[in-house]
């Protein structure tokens, strides 16, 4: 909570400064002139100076609390026990946040030097060092706050293209909203001036100019910002950060839209308010332009107010987001090509008409343009629309790996196989098709369905029976189910890429360190499930290839079937010990279920399974010796290897990290 | 008056509605793997996060049964992988353990968490 405030003031503070500067250098000398006279802009410098002093001086004041209370967040102490030698030296010299802090208090030295120097010779010529030299270090002052906050959690490309896009925006909006109160400074001053209406359309025009530059930059960093951050519709809707940074961009619309009737509407009046009156009293479109600056200038506060909390905020592409609607839009459901068609041509149609109903100047032509626009969307949402739940778009947090799926089996054994199939294992499950809806639906849709049952339905919540993760391990099953049945067809030749995962799982080879498929990404990996005595001839047969195996790019993973009798006995020696993995029921259970071959619904009673799988983690052939001679021939192992090696490089499979 | 004080109230109700909790490198997979089972002693654990991790206020514990921590209290972030946390161990007896790790993200969050792995003969 105080870091949120603190935070916020930093940088509200922060920005005033760059924006006075930005104010001083880009609108009002250029606009001061020929319209104002030596006095009047030494009144406008001195002013610029104080406003720049106390805002600095609120920044340093905020930036040493902000760091003390960051300082007793990231070491887990009370605010209190931080304030010693080692904490605060640590924190400064050892961290990404100190090491930039250093940097900004370097900047802020030669910022306080830059502003006082110019106190000290309030000649306003010397205006272009304060506003060029002190803009810069203004400006560095500003930007350096990038690496304080979420850019610097990416990692290579992605955190060079959000930090720069921080930059831009920090000191875009420094300079737009930090420059408001200079403005109104002016405005109110240039009322009382004799030429009051030209300096004041001079000033509003430049500032217009400097806003437009800045809203186009916050517009394009911000979506860069929020790609990073959000990356999805439902994360912005169901999340707190994205609720936050929704909010930003309604007030954000609401400044755009109070600068553009400055521009637009307000500016033109002042001319012409001018040249009518020409009385005392400051014309009235003055008054509004200087009411509205101070309302942006309001919003925009807010605004720097939220930003301090998203700071501290999950970015929302991180959290489970929770979909408040009842409906979704889902493409997918609909008669695709068809209705994009017409839908794209009552769209384009709409667009026309109101298009040109502003260029022949009736209205009414307009309003049907836009009324068809609208009708059109709204039959486009009615038509995609599906039910929706809150947890529609959570993530399973539980990867797809041997220990979940097969603690998900047991799982449905005990739940579910009652109504949905004879045991487990069994394929199809009976009506409903399960594996069929796992492979369609989404995993949070399932999650809802299985934690709070289907109304209507005989299907009962079992929410109160599992706990998140048991639905989740049952959810990972049916999925695995489904694959399995897609992978009906798998054979032991090398077909073009499907999407079948390969469930991950460790393994152990010996007693060497654990490791896992996951990280085989520079092997093709052949995994062999055997039952001893039967599997000697091919344990021996692999042995003896595997030097050509593994120079052809393939790591073989020999597991053994069941637990009892599982190592090769001292009469195997010559059988290689590298291949040779330590049991895991988990992995056996889960592969059993991708082994069935076209049209058989139970998983076969085989002695031996052998799968090859790529290195980005998919499935890609099978082979069990009941089904031929395949690969007990090494040199036709040995091409499946091949042409995997020739393939495209793929995207690994689905990566879930768990939360 | 009446405008800024609707300000300053919508200001308090977003800063009121914020969660205090703050979250942002995750465990992204560790070895010996979450809840897995392990024959041997493994020579150390190892963490990998979601993000680059601060040195200083990263800590990594490893508990037996009973709570005492085994581990060498050597934890390090990984000289050329900054998201790895790592610590040694001494040779463990077959057991379950538990391991409890606090880390600082680059970002300046904090996160927290833990799981055990089994130790087989």
């Amino acid at each position: 909570m105080l870091n949120i405030g603190i935070r916020a003031v930093h940088f509200a503070a922060v920005m005033a400064v760059f924006g006075a500067l930005a104010f001083l250098v880009c609108v009002a000398r250029p606009a001061m002139g020929a319209y104002a006279t030596p006095s009047e802009r030494r009144a406008v410098h001195r002013r610029l100076l104080q406003f720049t002093g106390w805002s600095f001086a609120v920044a340093i004041a905020s930036g040493i609390i902000w760091f003390a209370v960051q300082a007793a967040a990231m070491s887990g102490m009370p605010l209190g026990g931080v304030l010693n030698r080692e904490t605060l030296g640590a924190v400064f010299q050892e961290t990404l946040f100190g090491r930039v802090t250093q940097l900004r208090l370097g900047l802020a030295v030669a910022l306080g030097a830059t502003l006082l120097w110019s106190r000290h010779w309030p000649d306003d010529r010397s205006w272009r060092i304060l506003g060029v030299g002190g803009g810069l270090l203004a400006g560095g002052f500003l930007g350096t706050l990038a690496w304080t906050g979420h850019a610097t959690a990416e990692q290579g490309v992605d955190r060079c293209v959000h930090s720069l896009a921080d930059v831009v925006h920090l000191l875009a909006a420094g300079a737009w909203v930090g420059a408001l109160p200079m403005l109104v400074f002016l405005l109110t001053r240039s009322s009382r001036a004799p030429s009051a209406a030209a300096l004041a359309t001079q000033v509003t025009r430049r500032f217009s100019m400097l806003g437009l530059v800045c809203v186009g930059a916050l517009v394009i960093t911000g979506i860069v910002n929020t790609w990073y951050t959000v990356e999805t519709v439902p994360a912005l809707f169901g999340t707190h950060y994205g609720l936050l940074l929704l909010s930003k961009l309604v007030l954000f619309g609401a400044m755009v839209v109070l600068a553009a009737i400055n521009r637009l509407y307000l500016t033109p009046r002042l001319v012409t308010e001018a040249n009518i009156a020409r009385s005392d009293a400051p014309p009235r479109a003055l008054r509004w332009l200087r009411r509205n600056a101070m309302t942006e200038f309001a919003f925009g506060l807010v605004i720097v107010g939220i930003v301090g909390a998203l700071g501290v905020t999950i970015p929302a592409r991180h959290v489970q987001p929770v979909w408040p609607f009842p409906y979704t839009l889902d493409w997918a459901t609909s008669q695709g090509s068809t209705l994009a068609l017409v839908a794209g041509m009552g769209l384009l149609l709409g667009l026309v008409l109101a298009l040109l109903g502003i260029r022949i100047r009736r209205w009414a032509v307009s309003m049907v343009g836009l009324g068809a626009f609208a009708a059109t969307l709204a039959a486009l949402a009615w038509s995609l629309r599906v039910p929706a739940y809150p947890s529609t778009y959570f993530q399973s947090p539980v990867p797809y790996a041997a220990p979940a799926i097969a603690h998900g089996a047991a799982l449905f054994t005990e739940h579910c196989a009652a109504c949905h199939g004879p045991t487990a294992a069994s394929l199809p499950a009976r009506r409903p098709n399960l594996p069929v809806h796992a492979l369609h639906r989404r995993e949070g849709e399932l999650f809802w369905l299985l934690e709070h049952g289907i109304a209507g339905t005989p299907m009962p919540g079992f929410g109160d029976r599992m706990s998140e993760r048991e639905l989740w391990e049952t959810i990972n099953f049916l999925h695995a189910l489904g694959q399995a049945q897609a992978s009906k067809t798998v054979d032991d030749l090398v077909e073009p890429w499907r999407p079948i995962v390969a469930p991950d799982f460790t393994f152990q080879i010996d007693r060497q360190p654990q490791e896992s498929l996951k990280q085989q990404r520079t092997s093709v990996v052949l995994l062999v499930i055997y039952t001893l005595p039967e599997a000697y001839p091919r344990l021996r047969a692999l042995s003896a290839a595997k030097r050509d195996l593994s120079d052809a790019g393939l790591r073989i993973i020999a597991v053994p079937m069941n637990d009892t009798a599982a190592s090769p006995s001292a009469d195997a020696s010559d059988i290689d010990a590298s291949i040779l993995a330590l049991p895991d029921p988990d992995l056996v259970v889960t592969y059993r279920m991708f082994c069935r071959i076209n049209a058989e619904e139970t998983p076969r009673d085989v002695t031996r399974m052998e799968f090859l799988i790529d290195r980005v983690g998919y499935l890609r052939a099978r082979w069990t010796p009941d089904t031929g001679r395949g690969w007990d021939e090494i040199p036709t192992l040995l091409r499946q290897v091949e042409t995997l090696n020739h393939e495209q490089p793929r995207p690994p499979a689905i990566q879930r990290h768990s939360h | 008056m009446k405008r800024s004080a609707c300000v300053i109230a919508l200001l308090a109700w977003l800063l009121a509605s914020m969660q205090s909790a703050h979250a942002h490198a995750f465990l992204d997979h560790a070895a010996p793997a979450v809840g897995s089972t392990i024959h041997g002693s493994p020579a150390e654990v190892r963490l990998w996060f979601t993000q680059e991790l601060e040195p200083a206020f990263s800590t990594i514990r490893v508990l037996d049964q009973s709570g005492k921590q085994v581990d060498k209290a050597d934890k390090a972030v990984d000289r050329d992988d900054k998201t790895l946390l790592r610590v040694s161990l001494p040779q463990l007896p077959p057991g379950t353990y538990q391991v409890v790790w606090r880390v600082l993200s680059v970002d300046t969050h904090v996160t927290e968490g833990d799981f055990r792995f089994e130790v087989a003969p």
